[in-house]
């Protein structure tokens, strides 16, 4: 065969042969690397996430964080605690002028969950009765003490009766409390204490419970 | 001038071919050329792009290791917001009846008025038993929960039940109800 047609045939094949390899290697390597782009992004938004997460906790300190949770536990609590309860109520009906007679939580209400009021996000409540003794003005006096207690309660019925004998009535609450939510917590979903929260936070100055007049409505 | 080509036949394809030779070898240079530096620089981005994916991957596992450190700190945070939110519900939605008490209190300022029972509900409605000791002390009270300026927050009134008793005072039920967003 011609020496100068091999030649020329061998120069054919190798452009041939170039074509082909870039077209089956070119686009793979394209598409690799449009995935590594795409991964990059994602994982430097995960990073500044994490950055964002990581320097907000560390500007917070410890001890002001455990403070406050256990400002607003006073508030909300976690559980149906009824110890605290009745010595506040008795507390807040002492201040009143009025007699605390008889707490009354319905049977079960306590050990179970069967009565439990669901508010909403989460929150719970207990219906409590109270029997009290005392004038109309001083019992005006103590729902509105109950109102703007600490522990968040609220006044839902009163019966009144002057020809009692001391006059009394009973006066129905609702005891909130939000059970603790389980569950890991992420850093996509780690919040913020915003400045609504902050100036929340400060009316409730102390832990103790219905210690605290400040009006929270 | 006449030219007369004395070469033979095979020397003129000769020339065909040279030039056919450089077509391909042009060709062949420059797609290696174009394939080479192509192929370079996929290499060269593939290999950069993929440090700095290490890079911050590395970054990201240290970022994740030191949020969970603080995975107490965040845990606390989170029951912290939790319960803003949970009592920022409560205060707006419990209900209260102090303001309704409140009027009542008013509507006994009212001389020789006194409630023989009382029961006031969270909706609004109430229901009072109410003595009056005489006639004047009856219309007083009765013109005061009445009135346009009682009737902007206190509806629906009915008075049942009256009796005039032997010692001259009036005994009756009074229901109502107030709208509380009115108070």
């Amino acid at each position: 065969m011609n020496r100068n047609l091999i030649i020329n045939m061998l120069l054919g094949s190798l452009i041939a042969s170039e074509l082909v390899a870039a077209v089956v290697v070119f686009p793979g390597k394209v598409n690799s690397i449009l995935a590594m782009n795409e991964e990059l992004t994602t994982t430097a938004k995960d990073v500044a996430g994490l950055k964002q997460a990581t320097t907000y906790l560390n500007s917070l300190d410890e001890k002001i964080l455990a403070g406050q949770v256990d400002r607003v536990t006073a508030v909300l609590p976690d559980e149906k605690k009824t110890s605290g309860l009745v010595t506040g109520l008795n507390d807040l009906a002492a201040a009143s002028g009025v007699i605390l007679k008889d707490i009354n939580f319905s049977p079960g209400l306590i050990a179970s969950s069967s009565g439990d009021i669901d508010v909403g996000s989460g929150v719970k409540a207990i219906p409590v009765g109270l029997s009290v003794s005392g004038e109309l003005t001083s019992l005006t006096d103590f729902v509105s003490r109950v109102q703007t207690a600490t522990q968040l309660l609220g006044a839902t019925d009163l019966n009144y009766n002057l020809a009692d004998n001391p006059a009394g009535g009973t006066v129905s609450l609702i005891v909130y409390y939000l059970p603790p939510q389980n569950g890991v917590t992420s850093w996509q979903s780690m919040p913020t204490i915003s400045e609504a929260d902050k100036k929340l936070l400060g009316t409730f100055s102390s832990v103790d419970l219905f210690t605290l007049p400040t009006p929270q409505r | 001038m006449i030219e007369i080509n004395l070469l033979p036949p095979k020397n003129l394809l000769s020339k065909k071919e040279a030039a056919l030779r450089r077509r391909l070898v042009t060709g062949a240079i420059s797609v290696s050329i174009i394939f080479l530096v192509t192929l370079a620089s996929l290499l060269v981005i593939e290999s950069y792009w993929d440090r700095r994916l290490t890079d911050i991957s590395v970054q990201k596992q240290q970022l994740a290791a030191q949020f969970s450190a603080d995975a107490a700190k965040a845990a606390q945070l989170v029951k912290l917001k939790n319960k803003l939110m949970g009592i920022r519900m409560v205060q707006t939605t419990r209900p209260d009846i102090t303001a309704i008490l409140k009027k009542l209190t008013d509507f006994r300022s009212i001389g020789g008025v006194t409630y023989a029972l009382e029961e006031v509900s969270v909706n609004g409605n109430v229901s009072i038993k109410v003595n009056c000791q005489d006639q004047s002390a009856f219309n007083a009270y009765v013109d005061q929960i009445t009135s346009p300026t009682t009737a902007k927050f206190f509806n629906n009134v009915t008075l049942t039940a009256m009796t005039l008793n032997a010692d001259g005072t009036f005994n009756f039920d009074l229901t109502g109800q107030f709208d509380k967003s009115k108070l």
